[in-house]
């Protein structure tokens, strides 16, 4: 792990329990770099989706640390956990991303409002910018359950990007989605981040979606098994699936 | 069983609906067995008067308990689209989906009843023995486990099951097919209802304030003004009832306003139109109650300040009468708004049930613990608010009314509305405590939605 510019999410050492038996992470060390976008990727029970909750202060590990842009995040209380994930983390679910009784504008607008604050002028202009290039222009005031499922995402997928978060940590977000809209959904991921510079940390099972990233981390077992760059999804496929075959 | 514990609440609504009527009548039973044992005479006449009194009491807040239920009851349905859209898709009839829902009503109502009349009967039968314990009563007969103990239970087991019925009307639209839908949340409630529902509300509201009105102005006249009156409130409130989801959202809605610069207070005003007929059908059962305590508050009010001073020469009642009359008027009109209370409880409470997914998401994108406990407290409180202003315009308008009707002809000055400093600490101080109390529960279970069930994926 060699990277020239400081990581924007560095696991050391981190190991995570379930009820005392179950190993959801064993001794994990991991270090994700700015701008970069990885898959996470294994089998069910793999420790890949609690790989995600730890490392976006969404759950606590039982050791080791975790830093989220430089700042160690173990021992933060839930307020300040909540002011991180608010403000250096977007997300992007598998479904039900959207707070249903709010419109799109709304939605995208959310990190703010509950922040307390509202957008800047130049925020704002991010904003309708995002919407526009999302190709939401005409929804703003349509809600949720008045879009398809691939417009929600956009729509998710522009709420995590609003605030400019320096990480977007994306759980399955095409595993509700038929094939076009996966294309187009992994598509605007990829464009719009490295056009400005997030990072983004996919969790998947899906070889073809985790092809469009730059790195691959294999999971199982709560341990890393494999991580490389530039593979196709072919060569995805086959390493999870040998690591499936094995388990 | 686990139907059971699903409706506890319900259980409850009935218990209580059941208590009060038996309790209403054990008192007239007993007074009656005093007023032999005392020699008086009349005895029949005074006991029909207050069974009387007692099954119109009994009406109004079993009035309120059947909303409450059905409200609960098609909340508890609204939860359960899927499961039951899958019963259809493997061929199950809605006919017999809902049959099996009244079903269940029946049981509920049957457990209440049985829970409050025997709590009823305890309460009596202490009370008849402590009262003739300390010499307050007379050696004598006091029936208090009687046959006439059969009414009110029978009146809640009946309208339970037809609250069931009406509530479980939803079960009739779930299509199959919304077992298979990946959207999450259920399609929107039909706000327009039915046109012939608003038209008959519109209608009831406009002539029942047209009779009402004609009450008042013949008042001076005529000593029978005061039925036309009460046919005019009768009337116009059965009408704003029956167009609550008409009346109530935009009300709603301009209490959710204020102060939604916080978020946390604008999810709560949008929440509580998320599902306006539901809201406005828990917020009408405490407009009931708000609207009997300030009616009758009025009416001893305008009594006590407006009329007894302008009829001086004629000696008004006895200081401690009133007050005696005044507690018992409070504790019989009240007693709708505390069943009301446990529908908003139950509005909450199914509301944090159904929208763990929804507050794990709140939380996973920056919305605190507090921000969430926050939002359920402002939820109870837009609705306690909504009801206070509503339930307190029409009962000054009710209790004005009334008391110009009765007495108008006896002073000639205009007759202002009043209203005690004690009515309007209570309704103030018990709408708050309802709010506070009715959201101590789903704020603890708010606390516990962890960020990571926005992720779960069933």
């Amino acid at each position: 792990m060699t990277h020239s510019t400081s990581p924007v999410i560095r696991l050391e050492h981190v190991t995570k329990r379930y009820g005392g038996t179950v190993t959801a992470l064993d001794d994990v060390s991991l270090d994700l770099a700015a701008g970069e976008f990885t898959a996470i990727m294994g089998p069910s029970g793999s420790g890949k989706s609690t790989l995600m909750h730890v490392a976006a202060g969404l759950d606590s590990a039982d050791q080791g640390s975790v830093f989220v842009d430089r700042q160690e995040i173990t021992r933060l209380g839930d307020k300040e956990l909540t002011q991180l994930r608010r403000r250096r983390i977007g997300f992007v679910f598998q479904s039900f991303n959207l707070v249903p009784t709010l419109d799109v504008a709304e939605n995208v607008r959310l990190p703010f409002v509950l922040d307390g604050r509202r957008p800047t002028r130049e925020e704002q202009q991010r904003i309708d910018g995002l919407i526009r290039r999302l190709g939401l222009a005409d929804r703003v005031r349509h809600r949720p359950s008045e879009l398809s499922g691939g417009q929600q995402q956009r729509v998710a997928i522009a709420r995590a990007l609003a605030t400019r978060p320096p990480v977007i940590f994306a759980d399955e977000p095409t595993g509700a989605l038929d094939t076009r809209a996966t294309r187009e959904v992994l598509g605007i991921l990829r464009d719009v981040t490295r056009e400005e510079g997030h990072s983004v940390v996919m969790v998947t099972h899906d070889a073809a979606a985790a092809a469009v990233a730059d790195r691959v981390v294999v999971l199982s077992d709560g341990r890393i098994r494999d991580d490389r760059r530039g593979l196709t999804a072919d060569q995805i496929s086959s390493a999870v699936l040998a690591l499936e075959a094995s388990a | 069983m686990n139907t059971l514990r699903e409706f506890s609440s319900t259980v409850l609504v009935a218990a209580l609906g059941s208590a009060f009527g038996a309790v209403m009548l054990i008192c007239s039973s007993v007074f009656a067995g005093w007023a032999t044992a005392s020699g008086l005479g009349q005895v029949a006449e005074v006991q029909g008067l207050l069974d009387f009194i007692s099954y119109v009491f009994l009406g109004l807040a079993l009035y309120v308990a059947a909303i409450v239920t059905a409200n609960t009851c098609s909340t508890v349905i609204a939860g359960r689209t899927r499961v039951l859209a899958l019963q259809r898709l493997l061929g199950a009839p809605a006919g017999r989906l809902r049959r099996a829902i009244t079903g269940t009503g029946l049981l509920v109502g049957a457990v209440g009843a049985l829970i409050g009349t025997a709590v009823a009967a305890g309460i009596g039968l202490t009370g008849v023995a402590v009262l003739q314990d300390r010499g307050t009563l007379p050696e004598g007969e006091y029936a208090v486990l009687a046959p006439y103990l059969l009414v009110p239970a029978i009146a809640v087991v009946l309208t339970t099951t037809a609250a069931f019925f009406v509530g479980s009307r939803r079960v009739l639209t779930v299509r199959p097919l919304e077992a298979l839908s990946s959207t999450v949340e259920a399609r929107p409630e039909d706000l327009r209802g039915s046109r012939l529902r608003s038209v008959t509300a519109v209608l009831l509201v406009v002539v029942g304030a047209a009779v009402l009105l004609l009450g008042v102005v013949t008042s001076a006249g005529s000593t029978g003004a005061v039925l036309v009156t009460m046919a005019g409130g009768f009337l116009s409130f059965t009408g704003v009832t029956v167009g609550a989801a008409l009346f109530v959202p935009p009300v709603l809605a301009l209490v959710g306003r204020i102060g939604a610069g916080n978020p946390a207070v604008l999810l709560s005003g949008r929440n509580a139109l998320r599902a306006p007929g539901r809201s406005s059908r828990a917020t009408m059962g405490l407009v009931i109650g708000v609207t009997l305590l300030v009616t009758f508050g009025v009416l001893l009010a305008m009594y006590q300040q407006r009329i007894v001073p302008a009829l001086a020469e004629e000696a008004g009642v006895p200081e401690e009468t009133f007050a005696a009359i005044t507690a018992i008027v409070t504790f019989l009109s009240g007693f709708s708004a505390v069943i009301a209370a446990v529908g908003v409880v139950n509005a909450l409470a199914l509301g944090v049930l159904q929208r763990r997914r929804e507050i794990g998401l709140l939380r996973a994108v920056g919305f605190t613990g507090a921000q969430a406990r926050t939002m359920i407290v402002v939820e109870a409180v837009q609705m306690v608010v909504t009801a206070l202003v509503l339930g307190t315009a029409l009962g000054v308008l009710y209790g004005w009314a009334g008391t110009v009707s009765l007495f108008g002809g006896l002073v000639d000055a205009p007759l202002t509305p009043a209203l005690s400093a004690g009515t309007v600490l209570l309704v103030v101080v018990g709408g708050l405590l309802i709010a506070v109390l009715a959201s101590l529960g789903p704020v603890r279970r708010v606390t516990r939605v962890a960020p990571t069930e926005a992720l779960a994926v069933a």
